[in-house]
Order: structure tokens, then C-alpha cells, then sequence
């Protein structure tokens, strides 16, 4: 009787772990596959682009440009796509300031109100001065500004996206 | 953590139903035969589990689908290892499958009660077909794209309904978007809600007509489903799927070929499990083709349909039904005797294979070019936007009717092997109507031999020659020797040749050399040859014949022809050169 148990004791320790062994051939690169986005981070260090002339950008109102370059989107490669857009307006010293379009909130894209000379997200009231810094509603920080540069006269915008949500400004993708 | 299995077991019962199942009791004891159709479950989960994560990234669209997969491959984490058990998981469906169905025969188990059960199992055998028919065109690469539109004509050719069921499953009378994003939907969502309920129906009817013993088992003797066959049906799994894995290991994942393209040369061969209906259509001539694909095929799966009814003996014994088990086993040796003549052939045929060699380099540089990323045409576009690809199959097909490039063509017009190199526009200068330049033409008047210029003129017009050609990203020319050669080709080569809309003094209507061996030259010389050559021209004009495009691909192919230096032809002597 006690070896008919053990027997089985030892068949069933078999059963289980050949069972653990199909889970792990089969599971341990499908967790790999799914945590992929997870575990394959870029720098978010972002890419600059040329943006307009600078005599172009003016002092007053703000004004969006579009960027547009090569899009890396998984496989794709694409010259000259849409790729999102930024807030530009000179300050009085002459620099030019650069605003990303996304909202700090959830990510949806800030207008600019011109008759109440501020920035308004359209999606949850979140407002903005024209400096970019908050003024209400519900962002958790001012919208978020990305680096410039002059080449030739013409402007450059290190276009970097932000996680959305917190109060730092933490770059992603 | 018990009280919480009581909550769970009071509200939904689990775990009595576990234990009936566990306790089962398995007449004459476990047996490693019926690990078989266990192992197929499991192997139809592993079916769905890599599937449904492979539609994570999975795009169906002729755009899309190669280049999807292609990053499935190469860049998701652990990707190519789960393309791969889904692929070779398949496989092993089929071998797993076909060993089932075997023992099923040997042992007896489709005779009363167990035919509906039969029935089923042949259900699922007719769904896996499909699986793998639908299944395998999804990459949309050669192989793939070849084999749906091949399956999907024969099933087309059945009568009555054979075309509106290829017009059902294939959405159009092309095969592209609509066909692709039919076969995925059929492929992932219809066939596995099918599988799945009739797997269920299968298996619930196993339960309840319990597994068959063999003839001559001590029937008395039994034992419970735990632990003894069900660590035979893990064990054998575990085999199984190891297998699979290492299969997967060896060759780095399901193989992906160049991106599928109508125009490709392309030696179309099924599934090794589909290859004896490929074989046996040998066996019968061609205007019987139908009965090799069609009506061989349905007798068998009519006759396994049938069998219950057909053997309706009580006898299990194997020599009480002799002539059912024999024809089975016997279809099944042909079966594997004709798979096995086939593959012999087909490593034999020395057409197909160089065929075969031809799209896996296709297929190698489609993936090479993918690492710089895919154009939104996806993995077409890529191979079209590639001289080495698209400009050598044009070239092919337009011009080695007249030239010469390596083994390729025919000597009506001067060879194009090292075309525009050193050694080319050298050999030429020394021999302009030897054999391998405008010998085999008509050419009138004929270019005089420059022989007499001495090697030092010739090396240096040769120099200036090929400079005419260079873009700012090639290697450097020697400048001195360009700018002797330029005073020797002014004074001697534009006697006849015109060039920067100077030259031909003698009026001999020379071609015109301006920027002879650039891009730009090949493609006017492709498009309208008379520009250069003038009335002295015998080349035809290829602008009806290619677009833009394709001559860009064409010249930029032929440029390559400067760089090479070709293996046989006369090589000018060396010049020592004093290093700086």
C-alpha cells in the first residue's frame, strides 16, 4: 500500500512538473512578447527638427507649427510625416519659446483662447498663460516646455513627448 | 486559504468537478497511447496562446502583413520564438494528429458508441487543414502568397459551389487586401470558435464513452485519470513540445521569405503535409488533374467518414477487421511513401532548388533592407526601391535579350560585366569591335582601336573617362591623371565624340560622352538612346517599357558594374604610383 502511494505521490510530482514545464516553454516567451513595450524603452530623448524661420515667429500671440519629419512608428519608416505640434513665441529677450501642444492632464492638445490671451485645453478646461504656466483646472503641472535652438536663422525644436499626469516632467518613448 | 477554496468551491463547484475528472476511472489503466489525443489538446492551446499574442503585433494588410511579421522576427522581445512554436506547433498537430487517428484505427475505438466521437475527430482533422491553409499565407510572402492562391484554385475547380466558396473565402477575384484580411479573420476568430466547441463536444464524449482498451486488455483492471495517465499524457507533451522548441532553437524561428510579389519567379511547393496530393498528381495525367486533388482526396475522407458504418463488427481484434485496418494503414504508407518521393525530387530538381536559392537571397536582402526600416508599401516597396532587387529582375528581363552581364545574356551589344570600370573603358579603348564590345553590332563607322595612343594616354583617358561617371560619395579619382587624360581626350576622342556640346570635328557622329557612366547618362541612354548615340544608334528605346522609376532602378543597378572588377577580360598593367 505504501509503495502503490508512493507511486502515486511520484507520477502525480510528475504530472506537475511536466505541467510547469509546458507553462514555462510556452509562457515564459509569451510574457517576453507581451512586457515588450515594457521592457524596450527608448532614451525619449526626442529629435530636433527645423521648425520655420525665426523672423517668422512673433512676439505677441503664440503661433503652432507643425512638426514634420520622419516618423519611426514599429516597422515604418515615412519621410516627411506629421508628427505633432508646438507653441512658438519670442520673449522679450529675443529667444524663441517652445510649448509642446500636449497636454499635461491626458495628453489632449491645447488651443490657445486669443481673446482671453491664454492657453485652454479643450478636453477637461485645464488653462494655461502664455508663458505655459498653470492656471487651472485639473494638469497637475504647466505645459511643457521643449529646448530651442538658432541654425541659420531658421528654428529648431527638440521635440520630446512627457508623461502625462505627474507633477514632474519626465520625458517617455 | 481553505476557507477561501470553500467560498469558491460552495459558489462555483470547481473543484468537485476537478476531482471527477481526476477520479475518472481509466478501463484496463492508463496507457501511453492515449496520451495522444491529450497531447493535442495541448498543443491546440499552445496554438491559441502564441496566436492571440502574435496578433499583438500582427497587421493584416499586403502593406503591412510582411513587414509586421518581419518586426515580429527581428526586433519584439522573444518574437521569432513565438512565431516559431506557433509554427512548428502546427506541425506538430499534424504529426500528433496523424498518429491519433491511427491508433484510433488500430485500437478499434470508432465502433459503437464512440462513431459520433469519430465523426468529430475527423471534423477537426478537416478544421486543422484549415488552420494551416489559412494560416500560412498570413505573412504574405512568397511561400505563402503562392500556396493560398494554388489551395484556394483547386478548391475553386470543385463543382457546383467551388467558385463561390473561393470568392468567399478570398472576398475578390485578386488576391490582396480583402483575401488577407479574410483568411486572418477566418484564421483567428471563425475556425478557432468552431475548433473550440467541437474539441469540447469531442473530449465531453471521450469522457463518457471513456477511453477505448485495446483488444485482449484486462478490462477488470482499472485506475483513476490521476496520476497515471495523466502523467503520461504531461510527459508526452512535454516531448512533444520540446520538439517544437528545439525545432524552433535550430532555425531561429519560422523562416520568412522575400515579400510576396506576382512578378517574382517562384517555384510553388505546399506544406510537406499537403505534398502528397502534390506527388500524386504526377501519378495521373494532366487533364486528370482533378483527380488527384479532388476526387482521391474525397473517396478517403468519404471512406473515413463511413468507417463506423462501414465495420460494424463488435470485434476490436485488428485480425477480425482486416480490410478496414489494412486500407487505413496502408493510405497511410502511401501517404508517407509519396511525401518522401517528393521531398526526394524536389532536392533533386536542380530548377526548383535554384529557384528556391534565388527567392531565400531575395528573401535575405528583403530583411537586410528592413533593418533601415520599412517605406509605408511595406516590404514591396522596399525590394522596388532597391536597384540591387528590382533593377537586377529588370535587367533581366529587358536587357539580356542583347547584353552580357556575368553568366547572364547574349552578345548582340557590348557586355555590361564591369561595365563603366577602369578595366572596362581600358579593354575597350584597346579593342572597341572585339567581341566584347561592338563587335557583335552594326555599328557604322566603326571606333578605331587607340592602341597606337601608347599606356600611359590610355591609362590616363581611361581615368578621365571614368571620372565622367563619379558621384560625390564614390571613392576619389586620381585628379593628375584625370586632368592628362581630359588634355589627351579633348585632342584625340573629340575628334569623333561629342561632348559638353563640343566635339565631333570629323563629323564622324561619335556619341555624345557628356557625363558618360553617371546615372543620368544610363538612364537617357535607357529611355532614348538616340540622344546619345544619335543616327548612328541601334539600341532600342525602353520608355514605354519602364517607367521613371524602373530605369532609375536599372541605371543605378548597372552603376554598381563600375566597381566590379570582373574575372576574366584584359586587365590593364599596373602603374606604380608613388604614394602621398
Amino acid at each position: 500500500m505504501a509503495e502503490r502511494s508512493g507511486r502515486r505521490t511520484f507520477l502525480g510530482a510528475i504530472a506537475a512538473l511536466g505541467g510547469a514545464a509546458i507553462g514555462a516553454i510556452v509562457g515564459l516567451p509569451g510574457i517576453g512578447y507581451v512586457l515588450d513595450p515594457v521592457l524596450r524603452r527608448g532614451s525619449g530623448a526626442g529629435r530636433w527638427f527645423r521648425v520655420g524661420r525665426v523672423e517668422n515667429v512673433p512676439s505677441e500671440l503664440p503661433v503652432s507649427v507643425t512638426i514634420v519629419g520622419e516618423a519611426r512608428d514599429a516597422w515604418t519608416k515615412a519621410p516627411r510625416r506629421r508628427l505633432g505640434a508646438v507653441w512658438l513665441r519670442k520673449k522679450s529677450d529675443g529667444r524663441v519659446h517652445a510649448l509642446t501642444a500636449e497636454c499635461p492632464h491626458l495628453g489632449c492638445g491645447i488651443k490657445l483662447d486669443e481673446d482671453a490671451r491664454r492657453f485652454a485645453c479643450p478636453c477637461h478646461e485645464s488653462a494655461f498663460t502664455l508663458d505655459g504656466r498653470a492656471l487651472g483646472g485639473p494638469s497637475p503641472r504647466g505645459m511643457d516646455t521643449l529646448e530651442t535652438r538658432i541654425h541659420d536663422g531658421v528654428v529648431e525644436v527638440r521635440f520630446q513627448r512627457f508623461r502625462t499626469q505627474i507633477k514632474d516632467k519626465q520625458p517617455i518613448g | 486559504m481553505g476557507k477561501i477554496a470553500d467560498w469558491v468551491e460552495a459558489r462555483t463547484g470547481v473543484r468537485a468537478a476537478l476531482g471527477g475528472i481526476l477520479d475518472e476511472e481509466i478501463r484496463g489503466g492508463a496507457r501511453w497511447a492515449y496520451a495522444l489525443g491529450s497531447c493535442l489538446v495541448v498543443l491546440l492551446a499552445v496554438e491559441c496562446v502564441t496566436g492571440i499574442v502574435l496578433m499583438l503585433t500582427y497587421a493584416p494588410s499586403t502593406d503591412t502583413a510582411w513587414a509586421s511579421v518581419w518586426y515580429i522576427q527581428h526586433r519584439v522581445t522573444a518574437g521569432w520564438l513565438v512565431r516559431g512554436l506557433h509554427f512548428y506547433g502546427a506541425q506538430a498537430i499534424v504529426v500528433v494528429l496523424g498518429l491519433h487517428l491511427l491508433q484510433v484505427v488500430v485500437y478499434g475505438a470508432y465502433k459503437k458508441p464512440r462513431e459520433v466521437t469519430w465523426w468529430l475527430g475527423i471534423v477537426l482533422l478537416l478544421l486543422v487543414q484549415a488552420f494551416a491553409i489559412t494560416g500560412n499565407p498570413l505573412p504574405w510572402d512568397l511561400r505563402g502568397y503562392w500556396a493560398i492562391i494554388v489551395e484556394t484554385n483547386i478548391a475553386g475547380a470543385a463543382p457546383v459551389i467551388g467558385q463561390q466558396a473561393q470568392l468567399l473565402v478570398v472576398g475578390d477575384s485578386q488576391y490582396g487586401q480583402l483575401a488577407l484580411t479574410r483568411l486572418f479573420a477566418i484564421h483567428v476568430a471563425v475556425l478557432p470558435a468552431i475548433a473550440l466547441a467541437i474539441v469540447a463536444l469531442h473530449v465531453a464524449l471521450v469522457r463518457r464513452h471513456k477511453p477505448t482498451p485495446p483488444a485482449g486488455a484486462d478490462t477488470a483492471r482499472g485506475e483513476p485519470y490521476w496520476p497515471g495517465q495523466a502523467a503520461r499524457d504531461v510527459v508526452f507533451s512535454v516531448v512533444v513540445l520540446a520538439v517544437v522548441a528545439v525545432l524552433t532553437a535550430m532555425t531561429r524561428g519560422a523562416d520568412l521569405e522575400a515579400p510576396a510579389d506576382p512578378e517574382v519567379d517562384y517555384s510553388a511547393r505546399p506544406e510537406w503535409y499537403f505534398l502528397f496530393l502534390y506527388a500524386m498528381r504526377k501519378l495521373v495525367p494532366p487533364s486528370l488533374d482533378s483527380v488527384a486533388t479532388m476526387v482521391v482526396p474525397g473517396i478517403a475522407m468519404a471512406f473515413l467518414f463511413a468507417l463506423p458504418l462501414l465495420d460494424r463488427k463488435e470485434s476490436t481484434r485488428v485480425r477480425d477487421r482486416l480490410p478496414w485496418v489494412a486500407a487505413i494503414v496502408l493510405g497511410a504508407i502511401g501517404l508517407v511513401a509519396l511525401t518522401a518521393f517528393q521531398l526526394r525530387a524536389d532536392a533533386q530538381d536542380r530548377k526548383h532548388q535554384r529557384v528556391l536559392a534565388a527567392a531565400r537571397v531575395r528573401g535575405e536582402r528583403a530583411s537586410a533592407l528592413a533593418r533601415r526600416g520599412i517605406p509605408p508599401g511595406g516590404g514591396l516597396e522596399l525590394l522596388r526601391n532597391d536597384p540591387m532587387t528590382h533593377g537586377a529582375d529588370l535587367y533581366r528581363k529587358q536587357c539580356v535579350s542583347c547584353h552580357v552581364l556575368g553568366e547572364l545574356g547574349e552578345r548582340e551589344a557590348p557586355e555590361h560585366t564591369g561595365f563603366g570600370s577602369r578595366e572596362w573603358i581600358y579593354a575597350l579603348l584597346m579593342d572597341p569591335d572585339g567581341a566584347r564590345f561592338f563587335g557583335p553590332t552594326d555599328l557604322d563607322p566603326k571606333m578605331p582601336s587607340q592602341r597606337r595612343l601608347g599606356v600611359l594616354k590610355l591609362r590616363a583617358v581611361t581615368e578621365f573617362v571614368f571620372s565622367l561617371g563619379r558621384e560625390p560619395r564614390d571613392p576619389p579619382v586620381d585628379a593628375a591623371l584625370v586632368a592628362r587624360g581630359e588634355e589627351v581626350f579633348k585632342q584625340k576622342c573629340m575628334e569623333c565624340h561629342l561632348f559638353r556640346g563640343d566635339g565631333d570635328f570629323l563629323a564622324e557622329g561619335g556619341p555624345n560622352l557628356t557625363g558618360w557612366g553617371s546615372r543620368s547618362w544610363m538612364a537617357r541612354q535607357i529611355a532614348d538612346p538616340d540622344a546619345a548615340y544619335g543616327e548612328i544608334n541601334q539600341m532600342p528605346a525602353f520608355d514605354e517599357e519602364l517607367d521613371a522609376h524602373d530605369i532609375e532602378m536599372v541605371s543605378a543597378y548597372l552603376r554598381r558594374q563600375r566597381f566590379e572588377r570582373p574575372a576574366t577580360g584584359p586587365v590593364p598593367p599596373r602603374r606604380r604610383r608613388a604614394r602621398h
